[in-house]
């Protein structure tokens, strides 16, 4: 048991990341524009999390390397330059979002976004730039608590436990472009791009082992689990009282507001204080990693302590991120509510690219010897690729024909 | 001079003019300076063989050339780890800079006809090699540096790209660099990377260069090493040393190490463990020369050159009375210009500063640098002596952050 302590983090710290800004939208308005009906698929994506997730975890305890590396020894500098503009789009979207998230929150507390965001983007920058990253680390740990308050409002919300239930085995699907950029951005968001670069680092950078490995997997899967259980617990809430409803979800102080009649005059504020907490801890996380994976891949310079001198790319990337996601979240009339979602379909759609890497790499005999991938762990892995796979062009399909006219939006 | 991404994958033809194949790799053997070529890899379908060199004709960025039939001159590969493959286990991956100092990776490699010969001359890390590998050499010109130089094969460490190829690799280049040197290559790599090298270090070496990482890595190479090789490692370390790094890992990790370490340094870390890390006790090191009032300056001389065990950063011998409390010091250099026969008594220096055994870590240094001293004797509530600290344990309170070996890994 002490052993496992030892070694736990790396798994729930990913996870618990994983209900970042982008979590709170994808799940809110899964609930509250559909319901119960998407339930089954959360809980699919999260068997898949859980391999995939160990995958990752067991290629950094296996080779002592991180998933960029990987992919650069393995497949080259044309497939690598692939995967890291990927992993770059995918990273980019979601750090908007995360600024998108900010704004969100500060708009519930009635301040300026004007005010918030410059400031957000500034105190990431010299923090997690120039600080201590596991502090920071720490004190965010520490404040995701809050999402406790999610699991209670779920219960607060008097939800159809049968309905749950349903929506949870009975698979539902409609032929239309909200449902399945909903689904897409359910599975999106559970499962991203960056997460698998980033959990596999964190083994890394622990020195967990052959060894350790067992104790490890608990500590992915533990932390994949309550991942979904908050995820749930989000989308019970909001399909409890907005789809009951059929009250509007399209700005995030609407979303706040279904929390209101709940848990009394403060839930909108707890909501806000959750959404931004999650937005900041993944703002700490992705800018920074981002730039640290694009240079491991390539070779450059990646040091916040070398400086923008010595690493002009590392910190060009890390700057250039977060002045993105704080510029575009500034943009006059840009719909937040948009812009939290958005990454979650980008991201859905781009998982597949880096899954199939992953896929061939921990399928390596030469790398992993007798710690390749089961079967079962492949079948899992491989639906779930080819699932997104399929998903996307269904997506685009049903795109094309409603914007012809074919079908009715 | 071409480079390895320039012949591989062109085709193939043999004596007889047909096309047979495309270039695979090129093997070496990576125990020559600036190796020949050794054998040549070429892909036919799904299936590849090995050539010798002594069949082939050339080797150019158009074409390679067979002297024989393909059937005639090749050979079906075998796996063994003898022979380095450029392009399998050297392009892509992350080697040792010597003169640099750093981790690089590699991007292309350089190779230069030498008579009969295609040699290996040195490894491409620029940008540029980066472009030439995505087919876009033309445009590198508008990024940066228009000619990185090449890195010299004389001065890398290929090594670490190898681990996967074979169980032992040498380090030989990078075994000679300066312990504080391999300290800074090592912190670029990943703990298991790291603790890969060290196990392949000699244990003195190894020691040394552990003791210079910086703290938050030295608890996950530790914790990455196998547990008899870390603790080979652990009693090659000043015991101060050891001790901090053994505070940082878990108790069980820190028990199993030390259950695996001779008895005798064993339980003298364990006695630093129990002073906290930012403590005079701490601190110290316990590998002191105490001399009774009685002992002469040449018994003083002899003890220090029986006692293997005492730091070679000790500059001053104590003199203790009967109760074991320090009441003077010689200096190596009294001790050297003395008469031998003479009694430390009679020549000790009187006046001794100490400090307590739970004095913080800034009174420590307080004391070293308001008195001028290079080591201060730390002594236990009774007033007797159990320890030396020494300038260059507290050295790191003093020099400028950005002077130290900082962590170059995150998380990504």
């Amino acid at each position: 048991m002490s052993l496992f302590l030892a070694v736990m983090g790396p798994g729930i710290i990913t996870a618990v990341v994983d209900d970042d800004a982008t979590g709170v939208a994808g799940y809110s308005l899964a609930g509250a524009k559909l319901g119960y009906e998407l339930i089954w698929a959360l809980v699919l994506s999260t068997v898949a999390l859980m391999v995939v997730q160990e995958m990752g975890a067991r290629m950094g305890a296996i080779t002592g390397k991180g998933l960029a590396d990987l992919i650069r020894e393995r497949f080259g500098v044309r497939l690598t330059l692939f995967a890291m503009v990927t992993l770059l789009i995918a990273n980019a979207t979601t750090t908007v979002a995360e600024f998108a998230g900010v704004a969100g929150a500060s708009e519930i507390f009635g301040i300026s976004r004007f005010i918030t965001v410059p400031l957000a983007a500034v105190a990431v920058f010299a923090v997690v730039g120039f600080g201590s990253y596991r502090k920071v680390e720490l004190v965010l740990l520490s404040f995701s608590l809050v999402f406790v308050s999610y699991i209670i409002t779920a219960f607060v919300a008097q939800p159809d436990w049968a309905a749950v239930g349903r929506g949870a085995v009975v698979p539902a699907f409609h032929f239309n472009l909200t449902y399945i950029t909903i689904l897409i951005g359910l599975v999106g968001t559970t499962i991203t791009p960056w997460m698998q670069f980033y959990l596999q680092s964190s083994v890394v950078d622990k020195g967990i082992g052959e060894r350790e490995y067992r104790w490890e997997r608990w500590d992915v899967w533990i932390g994949s689990i309550l991942q979904s259980v908050i995820a749930l617990s989000i989308l019970v809430t909001t399909a409890a009282t907005l789809y009951t409803d059929h009250a509007p979800a399209d700005t995030v102080p609407q979303v706040a507001e279904a929390l209101r009649p709940l848990a009394g005059d403060f839930a909108a504020e707890l909501f806000a204080i959750g959404l931004l907490n999650a937005s900041l801890m993944a703002m700490a996380v992705l800018p920074l990693g981002t730039a640290y994976a694009i240079c491991e891949a390539f070779g450059w310079e990646r040091s916040v302590n070398r400086g923008p001198r010595e690493a002009p790319v590392f910190f060009g990337l890390f700057a250039g991120i977060l002045a993105l996601g704080a510029v575009a979240v500034l943009v006059p009339g840009v719909p937040l509510l948009v812009l939290l979602f958005l990454p979650n379909v980008v991201g859905g759609i781009l998982l597949p690219v880096i899954l199939v890497l992953m896929l061939l790499l921990v399928n390596d005999r030469r790398l992993m010897g007798r710690w390749v991938n089961s079967r079962k762990q492949n079948a899992v892995a491989w639906a779930t690729a080819w699932a997104l796979i399929a998903l996307t062009a269904v997506y685009v399909v049903v795109a094309l024909l409603q914007l012809f006219g074919v079908i009715e939006a | 001079m071409s480079f390895f991404s320039q012949v591989r994958g062109r085709p193939v033809y043999d004596a007889s003019g047909e096309r047979v194949g495309t270039l695979q790799d090129l093997v070496i053997s990576s125990d020559v300076p600036y190796p020949p070529v050794q054998w040549v890899v070429i892909a036919r379908g799904r299936d590849s063989r090995v050539v010798p060199w002594c069949d082939v004709e050339s080797v150019t960025p158009e074409r390679a050339t067979l002297r024989r039939t393909y059937e005639a001159a090749s050979y079906p590969h075998t796996a063994d780890g003898e022979f380095v493959w450029l392009g399998r286990d050297v392009l892509d991956r992350q080697i040792v800079d010597i003169t640099g100092v750093k981790l690089v990776r590699v991007n292309d490699v350089a190779l230069t006809s030498v008579n009969e010969d295609l040699r290996v001359a040195g490894v491409d890390n620029s940008t540029r090699g980066l472009f030439r590998r995505v087919g876009m050499e033309r445009f590198a010109g508008a990024f940066g540096r228009n000619r990185a130089p090449l890195i010299d094969w004389d001065q890398v460490d290929i090594s670490p790209a190898l681990t996967e190829v074979r169980l032992k690799v040498p380090y030989d280049r990078l075994q000679r660099m300066h312990p504080a040197d391999i300290a800074t290559v090592v912190s670029q790599m990943s703990p298991g990377e790291a603790a890969d090298v060290l196990e392949a270090l000699d244990e003195e070496t190894a020691a040394k260069a552990m003791a210079e990482l910086p703290d938050e890595h030295q608890a996950a190479v530790l914790t990455a090493m196998e547990p008899e090789e870390a603790a080979d490692v652990l009693e090659e370390m000043e015991p101060d040393e050891a001790a901090d790094v053994l505070g940082d890992v878990t108790e069980e990790r820190a028990e199993e190490l030390m259950s695996l370490m001779e008895p005798a340094a064993a339980s003298e870390v364990r006695t630093l463990l129990a002073y906290a890390e930012d403590t005079a006790g701490g601190l110290m090191n316990t590998n002191i020369v105490a001399l009774p009032l009685t002992a002469t300056v040449a018994d003083a001389v002899g003890q220090l050159r029986r006692d293997e065990d005492v730091e070679d950063e000790v500059s001053s011998v104590y003199i203790v009375d009967d109760e074991g409390r320090p009441v003077g010091s010689m200096s190596l250099y009294a001790l050297l210009v003395s008469p031998p026969r003479k009694t430390v008594e009679q020549v000790m220096q009187r006046d001794l500063h100490s400090v307590r055994i739970d004095a913080s870590d800034e009174e420590v240094a307080r004391t070293l640098v308001h008195y001028g001293l290079l080591s201060v004797p730390v002594v236990d509530e009774g007033g007797a002596l159990k320890g030396v600290v020494t300038i260059s344990d507290v050295i790191d309170l003093f020099a400028p952050r950005a002077w130290r070996n900082r962590p170059v890994r995150m998380r990504a």
